[in-house]
C-alpha cells in the first residue's frame, strides 16, 4: 500500500469512527461502536432508524460535519448506509 | 436472468420455493425463536425482524425472518432445506419449551418492483398500503409480508392452497396492466447484490461469519445464542478481513477470484454478477481489514481494475415512488 492510499484510508477510518460515535450519542443507539459496520443500512432493516432519526441525522451532518444536503434526492442516496454518509462528507471536504 | 427489468421498473412475480416457512404455536413460541436467533426479537403484533441463524462456530447457517401475527410466530428461513432446519431447531429447543413448530402449508408468491404495492393493492385490497416495511398482516385470508430484498417494494404472500387458484386468477387479471413478468432467482440475486443484501446460499459465504460480512446489525450482545461465544472470541482477536463491494468492467468474475493491490493478493471474490442497470460486474469480496473501505482501486487476478464502492450501487426507483401520488399508469412522472 502506498503512502497516499494509507493516508487516505486512515483519514476515512478516523471520520468513520467519529461519525459512528456521534450517531450513537445523538440517536441514542444501543450499540457499541465496533458493532456498527460501515455498510450497515440505516433505515428499516439494519440500524432500524425512522423518519424522526432522519431529521436528527440531517442536523448532525450540519452541526458536527458542516454538511448541508442539496435537496431530497441527495439525502435519499447518502443516508442509506454509514459509508454513504462518509462518502458525502468526504466529497464535500474535497470540494471545499 | 429473467425479469431484472421488471424488478427495477415495473413488477416482477416470483414463486418462492427457496424458503422454509414454519409456524410456531404455544406460549413459549417466541422464547424458542429468541433462543436460536441472534437478533433481539421482542416482537410486536404485525412485526417482522430480520435475523440470521449461525452454526456454533459462528458461521452463517441461514438467513431468517421472524414474524408475529396475533399470537402466532413464523420463521422464514433461506439456506438449509426443511429437514436440516427442523433438526437444527429441535437440537436447540430450550428445555421445558411449551411450543410446537409446523409447516406453513401455503404457497409463497412474491411481488417485487417500484409498483409492486399498486398491483398488491389490486389483488388483496388497499389495506396492503398500511403494511410497513418488515410488517406482516392478514388480508383476505392471505398472509402478507413486506420483506423485499431488492431495494424496491417487495411483498411475499402466503396463500392457502384452497384459495391459490383464486389468488393467481386475480394476479392474471390485474398483472398485465403492470407489465407483470415472472422473475427468476438469478434476477433477484443480482438485485440483492446491487443493494447490499447478503445471499447466504452462495458457496463463498458459508465459511464466513457476520463479522466479516458486515452483518453485526443482526446480532444482540444482550442474550446468548448459538455461535455467540465463537463470535465474541473472534471479535476480541481482531478481524483479519471484511467484505467490500467491487465494480469492474469486462466479463463475469469467477467466485474465488483473487483481489490484488500493488500486485499482492489481499483478498478474494465471494460471488459476483453482471448488472444490467450498470452494464458492469458487481462483486462481493473479502479483503484485508485495513483495505476494506470504498474508493480503493484494486485489480483482479486477470489484471482488470476493480474499485470498491459503498452499496447500494444503483439508485432504486422505489425511493422516488410515493404510493399516495404515483401510479404505474403515470410512471413517467416519477422523478429520479
Amino acid at each position: 500500500m502506498n503512502d497516499a492510499l494509507r493516508a487516505r484510508l486512515a483519514a476515512r477510518e478516523a471520520l468513520l469512527e467519529q461519525l459512528v460515535e456521534v450517531m450513537i450519542r445523538d440517536l441514542d443507539l444501543d450499540r457499541e461502536p465496533d458493532e456498527i459496520d460501515p455498510d450497515t443500512p440505516l433505515f428499516a432493516t439494519g440500524l432500524g432508524l425512522d423518519s424522526v432519526d432522519a431529521v436528527e441525522l440531517l442536523v448532525m451532518l450540519e452541526v458536527d460535519f458542516g454538511v448541508k444536503l442539496d435537496g431530497e434526492a441527495e439525502g435519499r442516496r447518502a443516508l442509506r448506509t454509514v459509508n454513504g454518509m462518509v462518502d458525502l462528507i468526504l466529497d464535500r471536504q474535497e470540494a471545499a | 436472468m429473467q425479469g431484472y427489468h421488471a424488478i427495477r421498473h415495473a413488477v416482477g412475480l416470483q414463486r418462492q420455493t427457496d424458503r422454509v416457512a414454519l409456524r410456531f404455536e404455544g406460549p413459549d413460541a417466541e422464547a424458542w425463536l429468541d433462543a436460536v436467533c441472534p437478533a433481539e426479537l421482542n416482537l410486536q403484533r404485525g412485526q417482522i425482524k430480520h435475523s440470521v441463524l449461525l452454526h456454533d462456530d459462528g458461521r452463517i447457517f441461514a438467513d431468517a425472518y421472524v414474524a408475529r401475527l396475533g399470537r402466532t410466530r413464523y420463521l422464514f428461513a433461506r439456506g438449509p432445506d426443511r429437514e436440516t432446519l427442523c433438526a437444527w431447531l429441535d437440537a436447540r429447543r430450550p428445555a421445558d419449551c411449551d411450543a410446537t413448530a409446523h409447516d406453513e402449508a401455503a404457497a409463497a408468491i412474491a411481488l417485487h418492483g417500484p409498483f409492486a404495492w399498486e398491483l398488491a393493492s389490486e389483488v388483496v385490497g388497499p389495506d396492503i398500503l398500511g403494511v410497513p416495511y418488515l410488517g406482516i398482516g392478514e388480508l383476505g385470508g392471505v398472509r402478507c409480508l413486506r420483506i423485499g430484498e431488492t431495494g424496491e417494494y417487495g411483498y411475499t404472500f402466503l396463500v392457502p392452497r384452497a384459495t391459490l387458484a383464486d389468488f393467481e386468477g386475480r394476479l392474471a387479471e390485474h398483472g398485465p396492466a403492470f407489465d407483470l413478468e415472472a422473475v427468476d432467482d438469478a434476477a433477484l440475486a443480482q438485485c440483492a447484490l446491487e443493494n447490499g443484501f447478503l445471499d447466504v446460499r452462495r458457496a463463498g459465504v458459508t465459511g464466513c461469519t457476520p463479522l466479516e460480512l458486515q452483518q453485526q446489525w443482526r446480532l444482540s450482545r444482550r442474550k446468548p445464542w448459538p455461535g455467540a461465544d465463537a463470535l465474541k472470541a473472534r471479535r476480541a482477536a481482531g478481524l483479519a478481513e471484511r467484505s467490500v463491494t467491487l465494480l469492474a468492467d469486462g466479463p463475469p468474475i469467477a467466485d474465488g477470484a483473487e483481489v490484488l493491490l500493488d500486485g499482492k493478493s489481499v483478498g478474494r471474490v465471494l460471488y459476483s454478477g453482471a448488472s444490467p442497470a450498470l452494464a458492469r460486474q458487481v462483486a462481493l469480496a473479502l479483503v484485508e481489514r485495513p483495505l476494506a473501505h470504498p474508493t480503493v482501486d484494486f485489480t483482479l487476478a486477470d489484471g482488470r481494475p476493480a474499485r470498491s464502492v459503498s452499496p447500494p450501487v444503483i439508485d432504486n426507483r422505489s425511493i422516488y415512488v410515493d404510493p399516495y401520488r404515483h401510479s404505474y399508469a403515470s410512471r413517467a412522472e416519477v422523478g429520479a
